[in-house]
């Protein structure tokens, strides 16, 4: 009998084998579909949180009693009234009023007493303000926000910005057309940059961050952990080799990362009133790219060195406190000083505040964040690729 | 000693046995609490002291004593004097929020009782940032007005206040976030502790042993909550060195066991409730941001509306944050009495003990079945 014996087939090339490996982990993914979905939720967890922070950033709830009826009592009421960005303002008589402040239903009551305009037109009028200080925080607003309304009682002279070029710097000497103001100043003001972006959108760029990382990280991680743990590794080692494996995985898991920071990127343009201008679009999702690619290269890292169960608890206190510590919350501009070396130095902090200046900024983007963050990236890749002694 | 005793006595070793050989749960529960600590301490910064550059190119008494109105401003502004192109680069930067500049003339103009123009330049990415700026600033100068007593001003704020002194926001932040942090951490340990052993399949032999389950659970639950407020001191330590003190002590350390106690019977309820530890503790975790909407940690919960308002009375944590705020500095956050606080944080233990006994009967029957 003459039996051919087939042909040995070619050894696959890299990428093949890469490619391979990748189908193998994806597999392993989605038999996990629980696990998969326990990597959202570090970001999911920070978005509520960030979204109930923003309810707290909104007027103040305020009684206002009014018990004159005259012109300059009419006009101080509606000087009251007009402020919107800053009260929730509620019009009632004085017993309603101290039985809403009693039940902390207002943080405080303005009283517009009989007497007003007689005492205004005498250039000695009070408006009363009962203020509950139980929280400085809605105290020192309400305090602020009512100076500046007796202020345009007297006429204090705002001008907002209205110039076409945003960004001017101060004029040299004071203006030779300003109004005269009984406060002996008039304000002008110079807004830096033509947008404005509410709290929440301005946020939600840390959350991309966390939900990149996520999965990056935490994700590449927890699979090399359990590879390793269970001995799969050196099966797929045995005939793939150690640095396809990992490139494998880091290839994923960079996948991963980078898929969900654009999710969270799109959440936050699509956010209505975002503000977002999206001048750096192209910047924004390369930084992401990038800190995809750095989170996996950590993650294979502390997945060879650390066990399952220690990464399960150690890995997510590691995403969350990257972010809080790069700027999310807090900006770094708020910090002492060396929390913001600490921030500036954060490769988390840096991709977010790529983020923040590509999607909301017109002006030219930083060159600091990206040599931060690509240093870190080659870091991180370079180390988890060296060759390991098996 | 009683089989209950023993009972109890043999979980607290067990559990006790379990953390020390693993540790990294209570790793995890420092963490946590110190995690949700460090970023409310976070967000108290962004409410006031914004860093503001002022150039002042008069250096005049009239230039000086603004600046001092400005500095003494509702806490709004953390000045820094400096030039004009440092202060526009620091701006960029994104080092500042704003910058305020008193002009060459300043002094002279008001001298003359003229009107100098004050230049304020935001960075108003931030609406947050930018509108206190926008605030604070007409708020300097109506009270630099008052101080000079100018001829034309015709109305002034009389303020009276409910407290003499004002709680700094990161003091009351971090009382209320400490006590929530105490509250979650309990109940995750004893969510913990309390689904360990049905999680690990022991549950079918435990239910055939005479020493009743409930106190081997008991015993490890409270072994729990122990570590659980070993934990927590790191967290408790993070306040004194952000430079906050309690006015009464004794009272805070009550109210603060008060919340591990609310936490640990409802997490040990969950616990008991749930197949999976990890689901018990996802619940909890998921649980967190809805406290801190409606548990009066971030301001009195009413003055979010009545639906807020509302809600609170089904938040474990609205009663005892309220009662660690009383203690720690006199505040009253809720429009209830301290006494009622203290009935509803009881009420919230006595229903987290009854679910946990419906719970046990549950899994008592799944288990012998």
């Amino acid at each position: 009998m003459n039996r051919r014996w087939p042909e040995p087939a070619r050894s696959p090339t890299t990428l093949r084998r890469i490619w391979l490996v990748l189908q193998v982990e994806l597999a392993a993914w989605r038999a996990r579909p629980l696990a998969l979905a326990g990597l959202l939720l570090p970001p999911v967890l920070l978005g509520i949180v960030l979204a109930v922070l923003a309810l707290n950033v909104t007027q103040e709830p305020v009684a206002l009693v009014v018990e004159d009826q005259g012109a300059p009592a009419r006009r101080m009421a509606a000087i009251l009234a007009a402020d919107t960005d800053a009260y929730t303002l509620r019009v009632t008589d004085a017993a309603q009023a101290r039985r809403l402040a009693e039940a902390q239903a207002v943080a405080a009551v303005i009283t517009i007493p009989a007497g007003f305009s007689a005492a205004a037109r005498a250039g000695h009028a009070v408006v009363r303000l009962d203020l509950d200080n139980v929280d400085i925080d809605v105290a020192d607003d309400c305090r602020r926000s009512l100076d500046r309304s007796v202020g345009a009682f007297d006429g204090l002279a705002i001008a907002p910005d209205t110039d076409d070029a945003p960004g001017t710097t101060d004029r040299d000497g004071p203006l030779a057309s300003t109004a005269p103001s009984p406060y002996g100043i008039a304000i002008e003001e110079h807004d830096l940059h033509r947008t404005t972006v509410g709290f929440l959108p301005f946020e939600l760029a840390s959350v991309a961050a966390v939900a990149a990382l996520s999965l990056a990280l935490i994700g590449t991680a927890l699979a090399t952990a359990i590879g390793r743990t269970r001995g799969t590794d050196r099966l797929v080692q045995a005939a793939a080799g150690a640095r396809v494996l990992r490139s494998a995985r880091l290839l994923l898991g960079a996948g991963m990362g980078w898929l969900s920071w654009c999710c969270g990127i799109l959440v936050v343009v699509l956010l209505p009133e975002s503000g977002a201008v999206a001048t750096h679009l192209g910047v924004v999702v390369l930084a992401g790219a990038v800190l995809a690619v750095a989170g996996a290269g950590a993650g294979v890292l502390l997945g060879s060195w650390l066990r399952p169960r220690t990464l399960a608890v150690v890995a997510p206190a590691l995403v969350l406190g990257l972010v809080f510590a790069g700027g999310s919350v807090a900006p770094p501009s708020l910090l002492p000083a060396p929390a913001r070396w600490l921030a500036f130095l954060d490769p988390a902090g840096a991709a977010v505040q790529l983020a923040r200046e590509g999607l909301f900024y017109q002006s030219a983007i930083a060159l600091a964040p990206g040599a931060v963050l690509g240093a870190w990236t080659v870091a991180l890749l370079g180390i988890a690729l060296l060759p390991r002694r098996s | 000693m009683t089989p209950r005793a023993l009972a109890l006595r043999a979980g607290a070793q067990a559990e006790a046995q379990a953390l020390v050989r693993a540790p990294l749960a209570v790793v995890a529960l420092t963490l946590g609490a110190l995690l949700l600590l460090v970023a409310l301490l976070l967000f108290a910064r962004t409410g006031s002291e914004a860093p503001v550059a002022l150039v002042d190119e008069d250096h005049s008494a009239e230039s000086q004593a603004f600046t001092d109105e400005l500095a003494h401003c509702h806490h709004a502004f953390a000045l820094r004097r400096l030039e004009r192109s440092a202060a526009a680069a620091a701006l960029a930067a994104g080092a500042l929020t704003g910058t305020i500049t008193l002009p060459h003339g300043f002094g002279a103009t008001l001298a003359q009782g003229g009107t100098a123009a004050v230049t304020l330049t935001i960075d108003n990415i931030d609406q947050d940032l930018s509108e206190d700026l926008r605030r604070s600033l007409p708020s300097a100068v109506v009270a630099f007005g008052l101080a000079r007593h100018l001829p034309g001003i015709t109305c002034r704020l009389e303020e009276h206040d409910r407290y003499a002194r004002d709680t700094d926001y990161i003091a009351y932040l971090g009382i209320s976030g400490a006590t929530l942090g105490k509250l979650l951490v309990a109940a995750a340990a004893a969510a913990l502790a309390a689904g360990r052993d049905r999680e690990d399949g022991l549950w079918r032999l435990l239910t055939l042993a005479p020493a009743p389950l409930g106190w081997m659970i008991a015993g490890r639950v409270l072994v729990a909550l122990l570590a659980a407020a070993g934990a927590t001191v790191v967290a408790d330590l993070t306040l004194v060195v952000a430079g906050v003190h309690v006015d009464a002590p004794g009272r805070w350390v009550a109210t603060q066991l008060l919340a591990g106690a609310v936490g640990g019977s409802l997490g040990a309820a969950l616990g008991l409730a749930c197949r999976h530890t990890l689901t018990a503790v996802s619940a909890v975790l998921l649980a967190m941001p809805a406290l801190l909407a409606c548990s009066n940690t971030l301001e009195p919960q009413r003055f979010d509306g009545p639906a807020i308002g509302a809600l609170a009375h089904l938040s474990p944590g609205a009663a005892v944050v309220a009662l660690s705020e009383a203690a720690a500095h006199h505040l009253r956050v809720t429009a209830e009495g301290l006494g009622l606080e203290v009935l509803q944080g009881v009420a919230w233990i006595a229903l987290g003990l009854l679910a946990c006994r419906w719970a046990l009967a549950r899994a008592r029957q799944g288990a012998t079945a």
